[in-house]
């Protein structure tokens, strides 16, 4: 188990340095641009059409300047920057758990080895699970020393709530991009899925009387916003929805070795 | 003398497709036993089934006395299988590949990994994707013979391997056979496996074929002789039934009666070179199928 760990590593260590670095800069980038934001937020907030989005201006603007910067923190930080980065890295690490052995035919080599299928898939989801997540909570919470250089605070243990939330919806795509490695032929199948239905769960949250049926409704400002400002407590979010997260990636993982210990060479 | 691998009957069907109708299979503890047919015939699904990658569909099997379908791991620690169809990690350099693909076995035979790194000077410090076809089957084999295990098999064992690295292999294999270590080859080379092996399987559209009939097979063909003329249309004695010339130049005779007398009685300056019987596994497959009755 510890050498295809550390084979899976091996394999995505360099993928795995750039999507750190990718979301420290979009952090360090968010902390910069704020000086000049600040001002901006209520303008903004009036031009752009769509509610939530007019919504998350406005707390933007708020009179109280460590609201207004909790709320910006709170879209950069997770409703945006793990939303996309982490969720797009969920896919590019996951659709190589499997199919990527399958395409460079390395598969039936390593199943012929004394272990079994659910170890095999264990080793590797675990060391990319923690590839996808260390990440999230490091950057996020780099973002608490980041404020004090533009005199803003944010509170470490709401970043860490956020940051756990976070994580368990990134953990989610990778769950269902295992499943869907496990069945495909070849990596680009499994990207051309797994992308289809986030886009489709994209375009679902983007019109207005359908979002409620949206994945990323678990997952958006509206989530992420109270718990950043203080008016929403982690305790209730997770149990609420992280939970249920954490409960389908796990059901999701459990398909996928259900379906990797009956699959046919 | 025991059986270290035992299928009878055995069936696999993926959807609608038969690979296997029943493969029958018996090889004693300690022999090293061919398993041979022609291309999609079910060879590589039935090694499979032996080290519990595919569940058979009916049948019996045990390997080393265990049901492959319910205990395949405890089997695949005690085998070692090579796939026909494998690659190696081309990320890894030799060194990793091979540390990688040891670690699951928990002893391995330190003087044979020796003797394999100084005949094939593998460059193991190199990443295995500037490797040669050749040198990758080199690491593939390494990794499957230097465990030290009870069974060994061997899908087409000798694939991108020239002549010299070949008739090597046939020594370290040999070499495992008298440590007590059972084999099993699968090979598109008849002659190679004939060299090695104390007996063979052929297997045709996934079914074992009958020993009687290989025999008779084998028998028809002592009466194929091929030779090589040293120029075309060689005047030969009487007693030819059937004479096509090859691609290659090679005239494939049958003879009427024994072909060894009748080569007596061709003028030795007429030819180059000349093969009796069924040394050519398309010869045998050929003689075989023509008896198959087409479902």
């Amino acid at each position: 188990m510890k050498s295809i760990a550390a084979k899976t590593w091996r394999e995505t260590r360099v993928v795995a340095l750039a999507y750190l670095v990718i979301l420290q800069l979009g952090v360090i980038a968010a902390v910069a641009m704020w000086p000049n934001l600040r001002t901006e937020a209520a303008a903004l907030g009036r031009i752009i059409p769509a509610k939530f989005l007019q919504r998350m201006f406005e707390a933007m603007s708020n009179p109280d300047q460590t609201t207004a910067y909790n709320a910006y923190m709170a879209m950069q930080l997770f409703f945006k920057g793990t939303n996309i980065v982490a969720l797009a890295f969920a896919v590019l690490l996951g659709t190589g758990i499997i199919a990527r052995e399958r395409e460079n035919q390395t598969l039936e080599f390593l199943l012929a080895r004394p272990i079994s299928r659910s170890r095999v898939l264990r080793s590797k989801v675990l060391v990319i699970a923690a590839t996808m997540v260390v990440p999230i909570f490091l950057t996020s919470m780099s973002a608490v020393p980041l404020s004090w250089l533009v005199e803003e605070n944010l509170d470490p243990w709401r970043v860490l709530g956020a940051s756990t939330h976070a994580a368990a919806f990134a953990l989610l795509f990778l769950a269902v991009t295992t499943a869907v490695s496990v069945v495909c032929r070849n990596q680009v199948h499994v990207a051309a899925i797994v992308g289809a239905f986030i886009v489709i769960q994209v375009v679902l949250f983007f019109v207005q009387v359908i979002r409620v049926v949206s994945v990323f409704r678990l997952a958006d400002f509206d989530v992420f916003g109270p718990l950043i400002m203080g008016n929403g407590v982690f305790v209730d979010v997770f149990w609420e929805r992280t939970i249920w997260l954490l409960v389908a990636t796990a059901m999701l993982f459990g398909v996928a070795d259900w379906l990797f210990r009956r699959l046919d060479l | 003398m025991t059986d270290a691998i035992a299928l009878r009957a055995v069936r696999k069907t993926f959807g609608d497709k038969v690979a296997l109708l029943q493969l029958d299979l018996a090889v004693p503890v300690g022999a090293i036993h061919g398993f041979v047919g022609p291309n999609g015939a079910g060879k590589t699904t039935g090694l499979r089934i032996l080290v519990g990658l595919l569940r058979r569909d009916g049948g019996e099997a045990t390997v080393l006395g265990l049901d492959p379908n319910q205990h395949a791991l405890a089997i695949r620690r005690r085998t070692c299988y090579l796939p026909g169809e494998t690659n190696v990690y081309s990320h890894l350099t030799g060194d990793e590949f091979l540390q990688f693909a040891l670690s699951f076995y928990p002893r391995q035979h330190a003087d044979l990994r020796r003797e394999l790194l100084a005949t094939w000077e593998l460059p193991l410090a190199r990443k295995v994707r500037t490797y040669s076809a050749g040198m990758k089957q080199k690491l593939a084999l390494m990794a499957t013979l230097l465990p030290d295990v009870e069974l060994y098999v061997l899908d087409e064992p000798d694939r991108a391997l020239d002549a010299t690295a070949r008739m090597y292999l046939r020594d370290v294999l040999r070499q495992l056979n008298q440590r007590g270590k059972t084999l099993l080859l699968s090979s598109h080379h008849l002659a190679e496996v004939e060299a090695l092996a104390s007996a063979l399987t052929f297997v045709i559209d996934g079914s074992t074929v009958p020993s009687a009939r290989v025999d008779r097979a084998r028998a028809e063909l002592r009466h194929v002789v091929r030779l090589r003329p040293r120029q075309p249309d060689p005047a030969l004695p009487t007693g030819v039934r059937q004479q096509t010339l090859e691609p290659d130049g090679t005239l494939r005779l049958t003879i009427d009666g024994d072909a060894l007398l009748w080569l007596r009685r061709v003028e030795p300056s007429l030819i180059d070179s000349v093969e009796v019987g069924a040394t050519r596994l398309e010869d045998i497959y050929q003689a075989l199928t023509a008896e198959v009755p087409q479902a």
